[in-house]
C-alpha cells in the first residue's frame, strides 16, 4: 500500500473515532509542540480538509 | 519441435547476492520489531499511569517532565479524563474506560502487526537455508568437476 493511501486510511479512522463521541468532549489538534482545544465541529472539519488535500493531490 | 531449454544453475556470486538481500530484510524487519516492541512498552505505561491516576485521585499533586530532567508540579484537575491522540494531529478527552480500551485496541494491533513480521522473519530464515544448502552444493560440485 502507498505511503498516501496508508495516510487517508489513517485519516477515515480518525474521522471515524472522532465521529462516535460525544460533542461535549474536548479535543485537541496538534501543532507541533502545543496541542490547540478546538470543537469537534472544528477538528471535523479539519480532518477533512486534510483528506481532500491528500485527494486532491492525485 | 520445440527446443527444451536447459534450467541454468546460478552462479555461487548469484546465490551469495540473493543471500545477502534475505539478511538485509531479517535485519530491517527485526530493526521493525524492536519499533514495535518499544511502542507496546509505551502503551503499557500509558495504561500502568492511567490505573495509578485513577486510584491516587483527584487533587494530588504530580511533577510533568518538561525536558532536560527539569520538572513542574501540577495538580490533577480530573483524573477520569484522559487526552489521548486519535490519530492524524487529533487528540480527543476520553473516559479513563474509553482509552484503556483505545490503548489496548493499539496494543492488538501492534501485537498482529509483529506477529505478520514475524512470520515474514520465519519466511526469509527458511530461503536463506535453501539458499545456503544450494551454495554448499555448487561448491561441492565445483570442486569436484576442477579436480
Amino acid at each position: 500500500m502507498e505511503k498516501k493511501e496508508l495516510i487517508q486510511k489513517q485519516i477515515e479512522k480518525s474521522l471515524e473515532i472522532l465521529k462516535k463521541l460525544p460533542d461535549d468532549r474536548k479535543f485537541f489538534i496538534n501543532t507541533g509542540v502545543l496541542l490547540v482545544e478546538v470543537s469537534k465541529k472544528e477538528a471535523e472539519e479539519y480532518l477533512k480538509k486534510e483528506l481532500e488535500g491528500l485527494r486532491g493531490n492525485t | 519441435m520445440a527446443k527444451k531449454e536447459a534450467k541454468k544453475q546460478p552462479t555461487t556470486e548469484e546465490l551469495s547476492r540473493e543471500l545477502r538481500g534475505y539478511i538485509a530484510q531479517i535485519e530491517a524487519l527485526r530493526a521493525e520489531i524492536a519499533v514495535i516492541d518499544e511502542n507496546i512498552a509505551t502503551y503499557r505505561t500509558a495504561i500502568k499511569t492511567i490505573n495509578n491516576l485513577r486510584d491516587l485521585g483527584k487533587g494530588k499533586n504530580i511533577l510533568i517532565p518538561i525536558g532536560a530532567g527539569a520538572q513542574i508540579e501540577a495538580k490533577i484537575e480530573n483524573p477520569d479524563r484522559i487526552v489521548v491522540s486519535i490519530g492524524s494531529g487529533i487528540s480527543a478527552e476520553l473516559t479513563t474506560e474509553e482509552a484503556l480500551t483505545q490503548i489496548a485496541k493499539e496494543i492488538a494491533s501492534l501485537q498482529a502487526l509483529r506477529r505478520t513480521l514475524e512470520e515474514a522473519i520465519v519466511e526469509a530464515y527458511t530461503k536463506t537455508e535453501e539458499l545456503l544448502q544450494k551454495t554448499r552444493e555448487i561448491g561441492q560440485e565445483e570442486g569436484k568437476s576442477s579436480k
